[in-house]
């Protein structure tokens, strides 16, 4: 891909890599339709890292898996776009969509064990990706795969390459697997929960690992996880996901510092290590919906501690909290902060009706 | 709930200061009864002591394969105990066997970790609930059903549940589902082995709130097997730390936590991710990983990973970087010591198609790259180097070991006391002559 006419982006400077808008990743069952993704938007630059958080359920990996085009039926991409250095990957075919994966988004997945192929070494493996992608064989893939192994922190590398994944330890196995997806050469790094299933210790190595590989290689990172403490050393930017739809999204120092949406206070404040040692944890009251039909009203409004009547009548879109910080959105009635609360109301109630018209064409 | 009640009116939850589990040079070894192949066997709990008051919440932490769900296991004689004693109640229950375990058995009760897994999808949920009822011939079928739905209740579930099958639950359900089978006989003494890492944060607290109600409700003795420090933080009296089998570090929470003086503790604190982007901190990450259980390192075992560790006089004031270097060589020699040589390499080995002392250059430049090397320790690298090109690796770490090994290597620390508040660590800095561990962390930068 060598066209770098995609613009740059206003707020920080930087290139924009990825940009999500309004995507729509339904499930077809004979039952019912799920809505896994109803109308996401946001972006990533060249060089960030941008973090997805939310409970299981909320559509952060269907989010994923729809900007790799790994989407498998019943499900399928239903609207919005999702522009890749300015080329709409939304409508590919499957045979467009290859020449993006890997070489221009690779994907580390939770479980290393199951990424990898047992019966093959893990320097066959990186070697794979580098004849794929770079077109290296021989002498030269070895020598690669040994670099990308050192620059991953395995230690031995060369002797390391000869083994099988079996072989490894859970913390070296993630790491093989940043390795091979590193040898394909991408702008853009999708982790899904990549730390999820490792040791404490082991994560807070894989954490600096990658924090290294953005800073050295300019990568874009988006990383999912239901992890906030994760969230709060990884990313730059952070987005947090309800049943199908992104509330709130926000610089990661000031969504923890500020939470606007009542569901991110709530996520928030049930971290243990937030509340007091020997008292009870404060908890979100019912259960995460599946969101099996169009919203017209918000989602969290039956667990909101601060729901009033609207929010069983409009449906909140993503707005800026208030004037002073145009970098902070949440779709929630109570935002924009500083107008009267009905006229945010008819705010949400216009923009909502404007973008339901835009998709039913 | 009635019944339950009953039984237990004036249940106080505070812990008592009573004895009611002592456990006493524990091992648990698996693989040890040799056979063809049998090496050395795995030694996932190797000696450790401590006891569970009567109504607290004991905390049992450590990475994967430090053996906490093999103690869990010992403890409840799902695994047989290799040597050592569990007193339960003033019984050694280790040399129980047939009815009297049985009978034993409705005293202590174990939720697992995975609901999935731990609940037979092919029951429904009043059907799994009843099952320890019934296998311990517990009064009535009648009373059996009437108590399961009470039992649902309790968890906070409706009793029209009872005909539900798990699939039909979410994970915070099912886990609700695992603890009111537990509880169905009335047990004094629960183990719950990560009960709630496979569930979302939201989700979690509601089962940790769920817990501490029971607790206090029923004068329950809980201990919880846990990898996620924050958990356990929030909701135990005590917190066990392990390490290979070993208990490293056993104290209050607060002590603990606010103050951890075994250097496992602290580099194990310092990795947890703060929901705080502020914070910037300088970690003590840990390099590598634990060694085998099988081939454990001799001393303190975790001489080979510790920050902290003790060094010989003449080294005390060595650059850290370089002393860092110091150990990743012979973590690497280590590594390749222990590599148990398959056949092929074998023949390859006595073909002389590979060395492995070849790429000695690499190991190097690794661990030093561009550091300022003193001669005095450049003269032991260099001759160690020699012996790993003569393919001696045994040698070359002998020479090392000789030279920079310490306290830590050649003997097993005890557990000494710290502190007042009934704390005890196991390592070697804790003694008189030793820079003390908060001290080292202190003067050499690290941060917790």
């Amino acid at each position: 891909m060598s066209q770098p006419e995609y613009a740059d982006d206003q707020r920080t400077g930087q290139q924009v890599l990825l940009e999500v808008d309004n995507l729509q990743t339904a499930f077809f069952t004979d039952k019912e339709t799920i809505r896994a993704v109803d109308g996401v938007s946001f972006a990533i630059d060249r060089g960030e890292s941008v973090g997805i958080v939310g409970e299981s359920g909320s559509g952060k990996s269907v989010t994923a898996r729809s900007i790799m085009g790994l989407v498998e039926t019943p499900g399928r991409i239903v609207g919005g776009s999702i522009r890749y250095k300015g080329e709409d990957l939304v409508g590919k075919s499957d045979e467009q969509w290859r020449q993006y994966r890997g070489g221009e988004i690779a994907m580390v997945f939770q479980d290393p064990l199951s990424s990898l192929n047992p019966v093959y070494t893990i320097g066959n493996q990186i070697k794979e990706s580098l004849r794929l992608h770079q077109g290296m064989r021989g002498r030269e893939a070895t020598q690669e795969a040994i670099n990308l192994l050192e620059d991953v922190g395995i230690p031995d590398a060369p002797r390391r390459l000869k083994e099988y994944p079996h072989q490894f330890s859970g913390g070296m196995r993630q790491r093989a697997v940043i390795a091979v997806a590193l040898a394909c050469d991408p702008d853009l790094l999708i982790c899904d929960e990549p730390t999820t299933a490792l040791d404490v210790t082991i994560q807070a190595q894989i954490l600096e690992l990658l924090e290294n590989l953005k800073t050295e290689r300019d990568l874009g990172i988006m990383f999912i996880t239901h992890d906030m403490g994760v969230i709060a050393e990884i990313s730059d930017r952070v987005n947090v996901m309800y049943a199908g739809e992104m509330v709130e999204s926000a610089p990661v120092e000031e969504l923890f510092a500020n939470p606007k949406h009542p569901y991110t206070e709530g996520l928030l404040e049930s971290i243990p290590s937030r509340n007091e040692r020997g008292t009870d944890l404060a908890t979100i009251e019912g259960e995460v919906p599946t969101p099996n039909e169009p919203a017209t009203y918000c989602r969290f409004a039956p667990r909101c501690p601060k729901a009033f009547d609207d929010c069983e009548q409009v449906h909140p879109v993503q707005v800026d909290v208030d004037e002073q910080t145009p970098d902070h959105q949440a779709a929630c009635l109570l935002y924009p902060e500083d107008v009267p609360q009905n006229e945010a109301v008819k705010l949400h109630q216009s923009r909502d009706e404007q973008a339901g018209s835009e998709v039913s064409e | 709930m009635s019944l339950y009640q009953e039984s237990r009116d004036g249940v106080v939850a505070e812990p008592t200061g009573e004895v009611l589990v002592e456990v006493d040079d524990l091992k648990t070894y698996y693989g040890s009864e040799g056979g063809l192949l049998g090496g050395n066997p795995v030694k996932a709990v190797d000696g450790v002591s401590f006891d569970i008051h009567r109504g607290e919440t004991l905390g049992l932490v450590g990475e994967s394969g430090c053996g906490k769900s093999t103690l869990g296991r010992t403890l409840m004689q799902l695994e047989s105990a290799t040597a050592g004693e569990v007193r339960y109640d003033g019984t050694d229950i280790t040399t129980l066997s047939g009815k009297e375990l049985k009978e034993w058995r409705q005293n202590v009760q174990m939720v697992f970790q995975d609901p999935d897994g731990s609940l037979n999808d092919r029951m429904t949920v009043g059907e799994i609930i009843k099952e320890p009822l019934n296998v311990h011939n517990w009064k009535t079928p009648t009373e059996r059903r009437q108590r399961a739905r009470e039992l649902l209740d309790i968890v906070g579930l409706k009793e029209d549940h009872y005909y539900r099958y798990p699939f039909q639950f979410s994970g915070g359900q099912r886990q609700r589902v695992g603890i009111a089978r537990a509880l169905a006989l009335e047990p004094d003494f629960l183990v719950l082995d990560e009960p709630v890492s496979a569930l979302d944060v939201s989700v979690q607290a509601k089962i940790l709130n769920l817990l501490n109600d029971l607790q206090e409700e029923f004068g329950l003795t809980y201990l919880i097997i846990a990898h996620d420090l924050s958990v356990v933080e929030h909701i135990c009296d005590r917190v066990a730390v392990m390490y290979l089998g070993n208990i490293m570090e056993l104290g209050p929470t607060d002590a603990i936590f606010d103050e951890p003086a075994n250097p496992y503790t602290n580099s194990l604190l310092s990795a947890i991710p703060e929901p705080d982007p502020t914070l910037e901190k300088s970690r003590m990450t840990l390099r590598g990983t634990p060694p085998s259980p099988r081939d454990p390192p001799s001393g303190c075992v975790f001489s080979t990973r510790c920050p902290l560790k003790i060094r010989p006089e003449q080294y005390e004031d060595l650059d850290d970087d370089v002393w860092e270097g110091i150990e990743i060589f012979r973590a690497v020699l280590r590594d390749r010591g222990d590599l148990s040589k398959s056949v092929r390499q074998r023949l390859r080995d006595l073909l002389g198609l590979e060395t492995r002392g070849m790429d000695i250059e690499e190991v190097l430049e690794e661990s030093f790259g561009e550091l300022d090397v003193p001669s005095d320790v450049q003269q032991h690298i260099d001759s160690a180097v020699e012996h790993v090109r003569r393919d001696d690796l045994q040698s070359a770490q002998e020479e090392l070991e000789t030279e920079f090994g310490s306290v830590c290597e050649q003997e097993v620390p005890e557990n000494l006391p710290v502190g007042d508040t009934g704390r005890t660590s196991h390592c070697h800095r804790h003694r008189d002559e030793h820079e003390g561990t908060l001290d080292y962390i202190e003067s050499h930068g690290y941060e917790r």
